[in-house]
């Protein structure tokens, strides 16, 4: 995989960095966290596809337990 | 666990297969192929579950390797390099200031796979970092890495603070009030 890095600050991989050393400013962690959330949250929020609800039913025996 | 209460637990667990599966894959109607294809190998090891373990994280696991396999398969095609990207974010900086979602979307879809992965599972899917380190098959300390990673390339990407260029005042009122209560 042809992984590149991004990042130019002196980190090293494997590193016990956490995200309060990556040098940001807690409005700009907040601004990620609160979009990255809504961004999924969004398609938490959808009505499951019906094609999964009859996958669902097709797997395996379909009847509720007595 | 019955056919039938695993088959229940599948299902309160798609709505997050869902949108895990859209941060990898971008696209829709694929990730929705992705999610099928878990809940169909889910299905078919079900015995290897352990009731009352993680559910939503050993499917997790199952979605992150058949996504990995099917990129194997056939190379992700990158539909917007990272220079066209920043080069459109920087020409507009009007809109820097209420940056919407599809330009926070695009951002995050910049990120190399691993970070973007490991940012999601801590920053929203709701792992800790031993769970996404467990789903990722990797050391705890790479995926705090990564996640710091990805945030700080995120804030370069959408110029959130630094370089001056447009000055990140806009952008800090904005995110005052939308994190201050007391800013309405």
């Amino acid at each position: 995989m042809n992984q590149t890095k991004h990042s130019r600050l002196p980190e090293a991989e494997g590193d016990d960095n956490g995200p309060e050393n990556a040098g940001l400013s807690s409005d700009s962690q907040a601004f990620i966290g609160l979009k990255l959330r809504e961004l999924y949250d969004d398609v938490v929020a959808e009505p499951i596809p019906e094609r999964f609800m009859q996958l669902l039913n097709q797997l395996g025996d379909n009847k509720k337990p007595e | 666990m019955s056919d039938y209460d695993f088959r229940s637990e599948l299902l309160s667990v798609i709505p997050n297969l869902r949108a895990f599966a859209m941060s990898l894959v971008g696209a829709a109607d694929k990730a929705d192929d992705l999610v099928q294809e878990t809940l169909v190998r889910a299905w078919d090891k079900r015995s290897t579950f352990t009731p009352g373990t993680n559910l939503k994280g050993w499917l997790f696991t199952i979605l992150r390797n058949e996504f990995y396999s099917q990129m194997r398969k056939r190379k992700r095609e990158v539909a917007d390099p990272e220079g066209a990207m920043a080069e459109r974010l920087s020409t507009h900086p009007e809109q820097v200031g209420k940056l919407d979602m599809e330009d926070f979307k695009a951002a995050v879809n910049l990120l190399p796979d691993d970070q973007r992965e490991a940012l999601i599972l801590v920053g929203a899917s709701g792992f800790s970092y031993e769970e996404a380190a467990a789903i990722c098959e990797c050391a705890v300390g790479t995926i705090k890495s990564r996640v710091s990673r990805a945030r700080v390339q995120l804030t370069k990407t959408l110029s959130l603070e630094g370089d001056g260029e447009f000055g990140p005042d806009a952008v800090s009122v904005g995110v005052m009030n939308l994190t201050s209560p007391s800013a309405a």
